[in-house]
């Protein structure tokens, strides 16, 4: 917390810095000495944004502002707003000297994220190798040889690191390549339509081909009309996107819960990039229609002959091509949901509903949790409280343990959660065997020890009950296990359930209570949790939270992913819709002569719905065979991310194809229909 | 065989409307051959099309062996259609895409005739036509008497009882057009009722009777060539 008077925030965002941090990073200093502003203890510096709510318009250089009412720090200098995409975000800066706590100096705990920058032509993988003696200098050999520090840089972190506890939530790079690949197969299926309906119109236009080459118009000419036509129809097309994308855009990022935005004027690669596309998209509508109108010869263009047999097997070569996309959409789509679906209906080992989660901020409310915890469950729609330091879905502690069993000087890596007693009840968790922690055991505050059956597993403890372990770098020597935990998800379920050991720490490990209540009037019930609050620390706003959310937040970043392949399916659902029924329009349309001989002679309606759509129903038929293996290869590349995941059926991939055939089967039936219902005597009038 | 009483057809467009027919009352026996004739535009096609159930009539009855078919559905029709009637064109309208064999073929296809029997079938019609040199050539390929005559074996393939035919001979030179009508009068003389559209006075002598229409009215009936003898 921050504050200035009356005036305080929690402030989420601020950091420790050395005094170096503006040589390697490029940040903007408005006021102030980006040399000295982070040299001296107690000096911060603050970017334009945070300055203006504290400060308004007064110069803030030299101001002080507290922190979490304990030291005072003075304004040094001022930033411009770390933009949105940068590598990490803050909104103040304090100077790394003020920092009290030992840790900066302590080579052997990683509390801080450290950049370096490297010289020109030096290699990360050559600096790589000088990290094990340094350290060794610094922490011991002993202690150097558990680390294997290693330098990746900071360009490729956003996309590509998957670390333990990044500096931000980090996006992934497969993402940005399936979005790139969906995007990609929506321009062909679009590019397609063009062909596929340029070509077929092409057939009404063959007289005017005729009659353009009879008047001496060569091949290259005609060729070069019809790809000018279609790049005209390609910039058009851009012209329109760009406004639909202005249009679209806040609703797209209010979907993605992303900042995007689509500046064609600054100078970046998107305006080249797009003209390249649009250029390409052109040539590749246009170059077919061109090459088969040019190359009719002038007398059969005259007599209204088409392009013949052949251009209509490439036509129906691109719809099957078409709708196989489709389907493979279809398929992932349905796949991603079901997965979705399997994890959010999976056990999770406790119960996330239903629990409030209000922080502990200050000492004052570390100490009395007990206190606290007793006036909670004064009400009666509280049924559970326990404090903890940290909880599932959250971070721990990564510090390995010394357990029996494992050979001398060897430890074991495990998740840590640092709780109170009553969790194990609060959470709805099991006790599988030996017994929970409980405060009737005075020992269990000290030296006991729940364990998950994970950890008892790698362990190799047939018998974890009475088994001793010992944590030395949080200093708590020998202590007992005393019971087991069923397995639970302490992360998402894209990572195998990990070995976790629970036990009891002093209360100022504590950050947090979690209430578990009944359902009721929840307004009323926040009210009464924050006169509690406000009786034992004043001093604290009051904030809240609900476990539930907090947990599934874990998943927001694939959730709207999987929300935007559920709109770029529809997308290609609709853009092969649309072919599809441009194309049997046109059939039906070509063939009305055909259709009016056919039924004088007592072809049924049926008939002849089945004669304009038989021919589209098997070609999605056999886009199938094309889809299905791709899907297939798809899905399970995808599904590799995650550690409990769906086996997908048949069922899925029939039900793709099923659908996708009503689709069609309805697109072309409309049309097809209305060319069947049509009075003979009209198609056979004319010649 | 076939009977109309106060037939009446009247086209409806944006600007105008056209009375087609107008109180046509004619009847036509079984084995009969009747020419209708009149100027352009007054109607013959329109009662053929009637006649021939691919269009239903304003107004009036229409018997057709016996069913009033005026108030028939398109699919009850198409039942009659296919089973008793058989069309040629002034344009031939053959399908492109088929080959001689096929267009041929396409009348027993809809009425479900079994393979074997529907080969026999195509191959009499189109040896009656002189064409089985042709069967796999397509419709582009031939001139248009070769072209008519398909059409006319596709109209008998299925024996029909009647052949409505309009203007048969309108695109086709002397030679043809005296062959395609030698074709009708044997297919008369066998016993098939022929009812004919021509603007030509000299294939109306092939006929037994003629009607005269002038603006959708029949102003006269006449027993004509075979019929006067
Ligand atoms: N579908 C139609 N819509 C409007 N008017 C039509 C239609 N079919 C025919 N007619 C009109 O009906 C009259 C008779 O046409 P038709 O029977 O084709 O004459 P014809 O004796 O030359 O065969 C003509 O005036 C024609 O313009
Ligand atoms: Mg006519």
């Amino acid at each position: 917390m921050v504050n200035r008077g009356n005036t305080k925030f929690y402030e989420a965002k601020g950091m420790y810095a050395d005094s170096t941090v503006f040589d390697i990073f490029s940040y903007r200093m408005l006021l102030g000495d980006p040399e000295t502003a982070l040299t001296k203890p107690n000096s911060m510096v603050v970017t334009v944004s945070f300055a203006e709510k504290y400060f308004g318009t007064e110069n803030p250089m030299g101001q002080s502002l507290t922190i979490d009412n304990q030291e005072e720090y003075v304004v040094t200098g001022l930033l411009e707003d770390i933009p949105q995409n940068s590598h990490f975000t803050f909104s103040f800066l304090i100077s790394m000297v003020s920092d009290k706590s030992g840790l900066s100096d302590n080579w052997a705990r990683y509390q801080f994220y450290t950049y370096l920058l490297i010289v020109e032509n030096a290699t990360p993988e050559v600096v790589d190798t000088k990290f094990p003696a340094i350290l060794a200098i610094r922490i011991g050999e002993e202690n150097a040889a558990a680390v294997k520090p290693f330098l990746q840089p900071l360009t490729e972190i956003h996309l590509r690191s998957h670390l333990f506890r990044e500096m931000e939530t980090n996006a992934d790079i497969a993402y940005i390549y399936a979005y790139a690949a969906i995007a990609l197969f929506i321009i062909l299926l679009a590019c397609i339509n063009f062909m596929n309906l340029a070509t077929a119109a092409a057939t009404r236009r063959t007289k005017e081909v005729g009659v353009r080459k009879v008047a001496g118009a060569g091949r290259r000419a005609l060729a070069l009309q019809y790809l000018g036509e279609a790049l005209l129809m390609s910039f058009m097309s851009l012209g329109v996107a760009i406004v639909l994308i202005e249009i679209f855009m806040p609703a797209f990022n209010g979907i993605t819960g992303k900042n995007l935005s689509a500046n064609l004027t600054d100078g970046s690669f998107l305006l080249p990039a797009l003209l390249i596309l649009t250029v390409i998209v052109g040539i590749i509508s246009g170059s077919y229609p061109a090459l088969v109108l040019s190359r009719l010869s002038p007398i059969r263009a005259i007599k209204g002959e088409s392009g013949g047999a052949g251009g209509s097997s490439l036509r129906r070569a691109l719809v099957t091509f078409q709708f196989a996309v489709t389907i493979t959409l279809m398929i992932a789509t349905a796949v991603v949901f079901s997965q979705r679906r399997y994890i959010s209906a999976k056990s999770l080992g406790f119960d996330k509903h239903h629990l409030i989660v209000v922080p502990l901020r200050s000492n004052l409310l570390k100490s009395n949790h007990e206190a606290i915890k007793i006036e909670l469950l004064r009400n009666p729609n509280i049924s559970k409280v326990s404090a903890s330091a940290n909880m599932p879905g959250g971070s721990d502690y990564g510090v390995p343990i010394v357990a029996d069993g494992l050979p001398p000087g060897e430890t074991f890596a495990i998740r840590h959660l640092i709780a109170d007693q009553n969790f194990i009840d609060t959470f709805g968790m099991e006790i599988v065997d030996g017994r929970e922690l409980s405060t009737d055991y005075p020992d269990d505050e000290r030296g006991s020890y729940l364990i998950n059956e994970e950890a008892a597993r790698q362990l190799g403890w047939d018998q974890p009950v009475g088994k001793s372990i010992s944590i030395p770098a949080f200093k708590r020597e020998q202590g007992t296990v005393v019971g087991v935990v069923k397995d639970f998800h302490f992360r998402s379920v894209h990572t195998p359930i990990s070995p976790v050991i629970m036990y009891v720490q002093p209360s100022n490990w504590l950050t947090r209570i979690s209430i578990k209540v009944l359902a009721g009037n929840i307004p009323e019930l926040l009210a009464s949790i924050e006169k509690i609050w406000t009786t034992f620390d004043p001093s604290q706003p009051f904030t809240y939270s609900f476990f539930d959310e907090e947990y599934d937040g874990l998943y927001n970043r694939e959730k709207k992913g999987q929300q935007i392949l559920g709109y770029f399916t529809a997308i290609a659902i609709f853009i092969a819709a649309l072919g599809l029924f441009g194309l049997v329009t046109f059939a039906a349309e070509t063939r009305t002569k055909e259709i009016g001989i056919r039924k004088a002679l007592g072809a049924s309606v049926s008939s002849i719905v089945s004669l304009l759509s038989g021919e589209f129903v098997k070609l999605v038929l056999i886009a199938n065979l094309f889809a299905w293996p791709a899907a297939w290869w798809a899905i399970n590349r995808w599904l590799e991310n995650f550690a409990y995941r769906i086996e997908p059926g048949l069922g899925t991939f029939v039900m793709a194809g099923l659908l996708a055939l009503a689709i069609a089967v309805i697109t072309v039936s409309t049309q097809a229909l209305k060319a069947a219902t049509a009075n003979p005597v009209e198609a056979l009038r004319y010649e | 065989m076939i009977k109309t009483s106060g037939l009446k057809k009247l086209y409806v467009t944006e600007e105008v409307e056209t009375t087609a027919l107008n109180n046509i009352n004619i009847e036509i026996d079984a084995g009969e051959f009747v020419a209708i004739m009149g100027p352009s535009g007054c109607g013959k096609s329109t009662l053929l099309n009637v006649l021939g159930m691919l269009d239903n009539p304003t107004d009036g009855e229409y018997y057709f062996l016996d069913h009033e078919v005026s108030s028939y559905t398109e699919s009850q029709r198409a039942n009659l259609r296919k089973n008793n009637l058989g069309f040629v064109f002034q344009s031939f309208n053959l399908i492109d895409e088929l080959t001689v064999y096929e267009n041929v073929e396409l009348p027993l296809l809809y009425q479900k005739v079994a393979p074997a029997a529907r080969k026999e079938k195509v191959m009499a019609a189109m040896d009656q036509m002189s064409m089985t040199h042709r069967k796999n050539h397509f419709p582009q390929q031939l001139s248009g008497g070769q072209q008519q005559r398909v059409a006319v074996a596709r109209a008998v393939v299925a024996r029909p009882k009647v052949i409505l035919a309009d203007e048969p001979t309108g695109n086709l030179d002397s030679a043809n057009g005296d062959e395609v009508m030698g074709l009708l009068a044997d297919l008369n003389k066998d016993g098939t009722t022929i009812i004919m559209v021509t603007h030509a006075p000299q294939y109306a002598e092939y006929s037994n009777r003629v009607i005269h229409l002038l603006d959708g009215r029949v102003v006269s009936e006449k027993m004509s060539g075979a019929g006067r003898a």
